[in-house]
């Protein structure tokens, strides 16, 4: 119990700060951590030290929240859409300074599931759109185009509450 | 200042090194998930077929082992820096973490305000909403109720703004536990960075201050032989002898090599008592003594049954009585034995022993016992003064507190050089349960 113990003070900042980000509220995002650190526990003996025990511990936070909403969700199969044109570039005019954390977790959590787990996975997390295609079995267009949404919104969404500041 | 930039990058950059503490409670429900699970019985049969599988292989796989331990000994001498290292980054990663977290905490608790801000708006909308039911109600002056509602609309307003008041107070009272709450916490890691701190020292203290140890202890020897014989003559090989059960008291002397093996000496007093039954004692002098293994200053005659007494027509002019032979010897017992951990949680420490005692001869008689006397016929004259015997068994301590330990401790010893001529391929060995108080230093 002393080793979990201090392996569970030593990561849970990180993996909750992730499992924030794949998670619809902060609720979810506390049964994310817990059971991804009870599935970590039972299974540490598949742990080998190829890679770093914090990069094991943090896929197993996102394949957790991937299993929590990957099948929650099976009226996206129909609103599939391939062809909106996906743009790598999206630019936002903003004031950094004026925006906060807590706002943006926000925002990525008010998306939709999926598009939710697209931007994180290419975004923050570096998954390729074929890795990601696998991960939530969907084809390697639907990622692409989830993605390009999912930046829209946020876009837009940032640029309402500017507004709304400048007007206040 | 307004700044063009890539929308991906602002999410990277922001969410870069982003910490957040849970509450303690989800570290509880882990605790409590992961215990229920660990809470299995520990199946009592293990424990006797890893015992046994140890001493088989014990014995064979002692240099082997020896062997191993050193090496990890060589290995552990790292692990003091190691902890250190450990030790070190984690105090650098938890300062971080509580700048970070203070001002996260704070980042929430402004929003709150912005909450409570829109609240007020919220309130003073209402507020207003009833005001114009007032207009309505006293510009038509018609009914006394509408006189009355104004009232009530009046009051309304009132309980508006004491629960205004009331929110407010929440608000404050809930950042001043919040503020609590995160000195708490700060506190908590100083803690945790202590603790592991006295754990190490104390791991270091414990290994220095206990690696010796004394205990008295009492033990219940019951002896027996390898073969069926009889080492006072061979004419009664045939009779059945048995061992009889003994006593061993004495001092046992520990030092602790490493976390795994100690090295165990002391001295003891040990009896051995063997009956042979079933002897036809022929009381009267007939001739010289005829057992060949007793230097005896008494004349007497045995023979291995009553019914042989007979057919040799002594019970006819002599006195001939059944009854045993009693060979009793002790020996001042000096062991040395090696002990490996096998099995140790808090309170509980197996070992399992292996070694050798030096035994001194100090005692030896055998006598003569019917149902009417019981008389000393001689000593033996075949036991070597020194003897010795390997000893095998296992080794329980059970602490009571820090520095007192009771132990039990069932031995099994070999006896190789008890006799110096005619054992008549007798093999005495002894099994003993020796219990005792445990003092550690």
């Amino acid at each position: 119990m002393q080793a979990q113990t201090q392996v569970y003070h030593l990561f849970a900042g990180k993996l909750f700060a992730l499992s924030l980000k794949y998670s619809r509220n902060y609720h979810d995002a506390e049964d994310v951590l817990q059971d991804s650190f009870i599935i970590a526990f039972n299974k540490m003996y598949q742990y080998e030290s190829k890679g770093s025990f914090e990069g094991w511990l943090k896929r197993i936070v996102v394949n957790t929240a991937l299993q929590r909403y990957r099948e929650k969700s099976p009226l996206q199969l129909v609103k599939d859409e391939q062809n909106i044109e996906s743009k790598e570039d999206i630019l936002i005019d903003v004031d950094e300074t004026k925006i906060e954390l807590n706002f943006m977790l926000e925002l990525i959590q008010q998306l939709p599931d999926r598009y939710r787990l697209v931007f994180n996975l290419y975004v923050l997390d570096n998954f390729s759109h074929k890795e990601i295609a696998n991960m939530l079995e969907i084809s390697e267009g639907t990622s692409k185009s989830n993605l390009s949404r999912a930046r829209l919104i946020l876009k837009r969404k940032i640029e309402d509450y500017q507004q709304k500041q400048e007007n206040a | 200042m307004l700044e063009n930039k890539n929308i991906d990058r602002l999410f990277q950059e922001k969410f870069k090194d982003m910490e957040v503490t849970p509450g303690p409670e989800i570290w509880e429900n882990i605790e409590a998930k992961l215990q229920k699970k660990k809470r299995r019985i520990f199946p009592i049969w293990w424990l006797s077929s890893g015992v046994a599988a140890m001493l088989i292989f014990g014995l064979l796989l002692f240099p082997e082992i020896k062997k191993i331990e050193d090496n990890n000994q060589k290995d552990n001498l790292n692990l003091p820096q190691k902890i250190e290292e450990v030790v070190n980054t984690k105090k650098l990663k938890n300062k971080d973490v509580i700048e970070k977290e203070t001002n996260q905490e704070i980042v929430s608790i402004e929003k709150k305000r912005e909450i409570t801000k829109r609240k007020k708006k919220q309130i003073g909308a209402s507020k207003k909403k009833i005001k114009t039911k007032q207009i309505l109600a006293f510009g038509d002056k018609k009914t006394e109720k509408n006189i009355e509602k104004g009232r009530e609309s009046e009051e309304t307003v009132k309980g508006i703004s004491s629960d205004k008041k009331i929110v407010m107070e929440k608000i404050f009272s809930n950042k001043e536990e919040k503020d609590q709450s995160n000195k708490k916490k700060e506190k908590g890691r100083k803690d945790f960075i202590a603790e592991l701190k006295k754990e190490k020292e104390n791991v270091k203290v414990v290994s220095k201050e206990n690696k010796w140890s004394v205990s008295p202890v009492l033990g219940v020897l019951k002896s027996n032989s390898f073969t069926n014989a009889s080492a006072i003559d061979a004419g009664l090989n045939s009779n059945k002898t048995s061992g009889e059960n003994t006593f061993s008291y004495g001092v046992n002397v520990a030092y602790k090599i490493n976390k795994k093996w100690s090295v165990q000496s002391g001295i003891h007093m040990q009896k051995v008592e063997f009956n042979t039954k079933n002897v036809a004692i022929v009381s009267s002098v007939i001739g010289s003594s005829n057992l060949t293994n007793i230097n005896s200053n008494q004349e007497y005659f045995i023979v291995n049954s009553f019914e042989n007494a007979d057919a040799l027509s002594l019970s006819n002019s002599f006195a001939v009585e059944q009854g045993s032979l009693n060979q009793t010897y002790g020996y001042i017992e000096i062991p040395i034995e090696m002990k490996y951990n096998i099995l140790s949680s808090s309170k509980i420490r197996t070992n399992i022993i292996a070694g050798f005692s030096s035994l001194f001869l100090n005692q030896n008689t055998i006598t003569a016992e019917t149902s009417s006397f019981s008389e000393v016929l001689g000593e033996a004259n075949n036991l070597n003064t020194i003897n010795f015997s390997g000893n095998f068994g296992l080794d329980v301590d059970y602490s009571i507190n820090n520095k007192m330990k009771f132990n039990i401790n069932p031995m099994f010893k070999s006896h190789f050089n008890t006799f110096s001529k005619n054992s008549n391929g007798f093999k005495p060995y002894t099994f003993g349960i020796y219990t005792g108080i445990k003092y550690e230093f």
